[in-house]
């Protein structure tokens, strides 16, 4: 039993530290990043590629691929996002170019993923971290499994108690609600963006990471799967939401080890969708509406 | 009976009550003023009359049918039409393919409840016509909005309005950003547009133009309208001024 | 000239496949909807056409048993859809496709796993390939002229004018969905007729990127916009034979580029161009005829 929720915890911790970014960006500067997945994935891969060069040990390579990971969606936001919301007529319109948008340099970063590994599995050396089992409160967990709740929850209540205490979270809120009213402020949005965007990329590479080394493996594709549970996340917590993201994740991992432990494994990957549509059909105002009527 | 009936209306924006509490009615053939300082609320009233903004309390009543709650698509098919602050044409259609889209989706006449027949061809056209003709558009129906200066882009989508042939018409600040003579052009073509039928609800700043179109006049503040009646009238009231003290009249 | 079309006549008769796929992305997108159900439509009715297939159904019945199935599911999923909005709409679209993903892979038995299904006859050559165009072709043509056309002018362009003239969003969106997994459904079929098999590929990332190329590179501004995406996205792996492995990046920046930079699509460039030599001509027939007299 106590397996189960080890395994529902670890879980829950990857799709935290997947989904949070996604949703601030989203909530806060209407961009759905579908290449989320893809710098997940880059996060694992410049770890690879940063410990090809020589042995380092996880202190360094973890906030380097961090880095990476980050500043590729802060590119991102440069090259394609904030031109595309600069021609928009408003920031609504701007929204599904941007998503679009997403999906080409995602499929930049998985060619050059796809090419750098020939299409193989890889996994990080060994010699970077190496995974054992440790006993918590008379739980048997792994390392690496203890690690990624760790990260998880200490950077998800990092950045909920950043964004409601400081003053750059609270004017996050404000651009979130409206951006022109952001403005009056004296707030920058493109500098807001950057940072925002840069987290979304720090939290996703983390996951990358980790996840690549719990699994002792990774490959081009890792982090598509993720978006589908990162969409029922979403769907649970409300957009934009850092402690729903949060809350949302563990709820998702823990229904999926449910309905592997009761029906099958099959199941699992159905979980996400079936929570999405019923949700959905529950609630469609609810939890997934956002702004309303933008100032003609 | 009036033609357009406000009891009670609330619109609250989070915290922030933006329409609170107004009780006004609109008379057909009219053509009604809508004052008062920036944010006062006079915007949401419109988007509240148009379905463009959700009522939290009271209601809206069109001809003695309750149309609060409609979709803004469904309350153009009842019979009202609107224009926005910002000009709203679409640039890859001509100036007639613009107004066209006013009449698109009206319903034949003698039918306020929306469930009507679209319009036949050639009805249609004699509609855009008359709207062309009565904005003075004849010589441009063939250009492409962006070809043309503001103050006529305005006029296309006024005509806009005009071809579907509402039972009221709401323009939000049409006069906005015009010089003084497209103004006077303007406001001599809105009383024509009234003495062909036409009942009006225009929110303006410039009470020299108020004086001369409107016959009937709304004073918003704080999201409550504070005085009604004819503009000499309301104009004068001590309350009225204070509401505008520190702003000019006649700004942009 | 004749043997030329005999030697590209598998790029030739793909190209009119593509073409039926980007006009499937189009009806919805050019209604202002993100959607990438068609992909989801193009795998079912895939699938169900190679799994008939194997049973020697006849293929006008697969093809009718391909538009009913992916007609019914598409209004479906268009009356659970259209309760969202923007990029909420846009989520569930792919969360459709990343599940049906999922059901590829793992029900070996039905799909044939990663393999896919092989070996089927062909069933259309590229001269019937070509007519199904034509006629799908014209039929979008009649269908946006006139006052749909205006509808789907100002819904693309500015939702709140279209609701301000009357015009009812979610039917419209509705009516879109619904001929968008026809023609999904249609282009998935006509594929697996042209080709004699379907693949697991057929459901992935790669073919979100093929779609999302045609219908931004055309843009939506008119119905040949499909066309002309679908033609150059055929044509691009002869023109980038020596770097086939860098297809997918090559698309992607695509992508972005012209959304960042001509956001209208070649369709757009195409109308406008028209527009100033009709705007040119007009003018200067007035200064021939009369005098301006533009009080204004």
């Amino acid at each position: 039993m106590s397996g189960y929720f080890v395994d529902a915890m670890i879980l829950g911790s990857i799709y935290a530290l997947f989904t949070v970014g996604l949703s601030l960006s989203w909530g806060i500067l209407g961009v759905l990043n579908l290449a989320h997945g893809s710098i997940f994935m880059a996060g694992a891969l410049s770890a690879y590629m940063i410990t090809s060069a020589g042995a380092l040990p996880l202190a360094v390579v973890l906030p380097a691929s961090m880095l990476v990971s980050g500043g590729l969606v802060v590119l991102m936001e440069l090259v394609a996002f904030r031109p595309i919301r600069r021609r928009a007529a408003n920031p609504l319109a701007a929204e599904l170019p941007m998503a679009i948008a997403s999906v080409g340099v995602s499929s930049v970063l998985v060619a050059f993923a796809n090419n750098f590994t020939a299409g193989y599995s890889l996994s990080l050396p060994q010699d970077m971290f190496t995974v054992s089992s440790i006993n918590i409160l008379g739980l048997t967990i792994t390392n690496i499994g203890a690690l990624i709740v760790v990260f998880a929850i200490g950077l998800t209540v990092a950045l909920g108690l950043y964004v409601a205490r400081s003053r750059q979270g609270r004017a996050l809120k404000v651009i979130a609600q409206d951006s022109y009213v952001g403005g009056l402020l004296g707030i920058s949005m493109n500098r807001l963006a950057l940072g925002t965007m840069f987290i979304s990329g720090a939290l996703a590479g983390c996951g990358g990471v980790l996840f690549s080394i719990h699994v002792n493996s990774m490959h081009a594709y890792m982090g598509e799967a993720l978006l589908l549970k990162a969409f029922a996340v979403i769907v649970v917590g409300g957009i934009g939401s850092i402690w729903g993201a949060a809350i949302g994740a563990y709820v998702l991992a823990a229904a999926e080890v449910l309905a592997v432990v009761s029906v099958g494994v099959g199941m699992r990957d159905v979980v996400a969708f079936v929570l999405i549509i019923v949700i959905l059909l529950a609630r469609p105002q609810g939890l997934l509406s956002k702004r309303k009527w933008q100032r003609s | 009976m009036s033609l357009l009936s406000i009891v009670d209306a609330q619109v609250r924006f989070g915290g922030v009550r933006a329409v609170d509490g107004v009780t006004i009615s609109l008379e057909r053939g009219n053509v009604h003023g809508l004052v008062g300082p920036n944010g006062s609320g006079k915007t949401t009233l419109v988007n509240a009359i148009s379905g463009f903004a959700r009522l939290h309390d009271g209601s809206v009543t069109l001809n003695d049918e309750q149309i609060s709650g409609m979709r803004p698509d469904q309350i153009f098919t009842r019979g009202i039409s609107r224009t926005f602050q910002s000009i709203r044409l679409l640039s890859t259609l001509t100036v007639r393919e613009n107004i066209l889209i006013g009449t698109d989706r009206a319903r034949a006449e003698g039918d306020g409840r929306g469930a009507g027949k679209l319009l036949p061809r050639d009805a249609v056209n004699d509609r855009v016509d008359h709207a062309v003709a009565l904005l003075g558009l004849e010589k441009f129906a063939g250009d492409f909005p962006s070809q043309l200066p503001y103050g006529l882009q305005r006029r296309v989508e006024i005509a806009r309005s005009v071809a579907s042939r509402p039972e009221l018409i709401l323009l939000d600040e049409p006069f906005a950003g015009m010089s003084r003579a497209e103004r006077d052009e303007l406001s001599d073509v809105l009383i024509e547009i009234a003495d062909d039928g036409f009942t009006l609800l225009v929110i303006e700043h410039d009470m020299r133009i108020i004086h001369k179109i409107c016959s009937h006049l709304f004073v918003m503040n704080f999201g409550r309208c504070i005085a009604e009646g004819s503009p000499r009238e309301t104009a004068e009231l001590e309350i009225v001024q204070e509401a505008y003290l520190g702003k000019q009249h006649g700004t942009a | 000239m004749i043997s030329w079309l005999a030697y590209y006549d598998d790029v030739i008769g793909h190209m009119f496949v593509l073409m039926i796929l980007a006009f499937s992305m189009y009806v919805v997108m050019r209604v202002g909807v993100f959607s990438v159900a068609s992909i989801g439509f193009w795998a079912i009715a895939g699938y169900g056409a190679a799994i008939a297939d194997q049973y020697d159904v006849p293929p006008l019945l697969i093809v009718g048993g391909a538009l009913l199935v992916s007609g019914v599911f598409g209004l479906l999923l268009a009356l659970l859809a259209v309760r969202l909005s923007g990029l909420s709409l846009t989520m569930v679209t792919i969360a459709f496709v990343l599940l049906l993903q999922v059901i590829v892979l793992n029900w070996e038995d039905v799909t044939g796993g990663s393999l896919g299904i092989f070996g089927l006859p062909v069933h259309i050559g590229t001269y019937g390939l070509l007519a199904v165009v034509i006629v799908v072709a014209v039929l979008l043509a009649l269908y946006e002229r006139g006052r749909t056309g205006r509808a789907q002018d100002s819904l693309l362009h500015d939702e709140q004018l279209a609701q301000s003239v009357g015009i009812d969003i979610r039917r419209q969106r509705i009516v879109a969905l619904t001929l968008s997994a026809l023609l999904g459904g249609l282009a998935g079929c006509l594929n697996v007729f042209q080709t004699g098999m379907m693949v697991s590929n057929e459901v992935g990332f790669h073919v979100v990127v093929d779609a999302l190329t045609m219908v931004i590179l055309g843009g939506t501004a008119a119905w040949y916009g499909p066309v002309i995406g679908a033609a150059i996205l055929a044509w691009l792996p002869q023109m980038l034979s020596f770097a086939d492995e860098w297809r997918l990046a090559v698309q992607g920046v695509i992508i972005v580029v012209v959304l960042v930079f001509a956001p209208q699509g070649a369709a757009g460039l195409i109308q406008r161009l028209a527009r100033g030599v009709a705007a040119k001509r007009r003018s200067s027939l007035l200064k021939r005829r009369e005098p301006q007299d533009v009080s204004a």
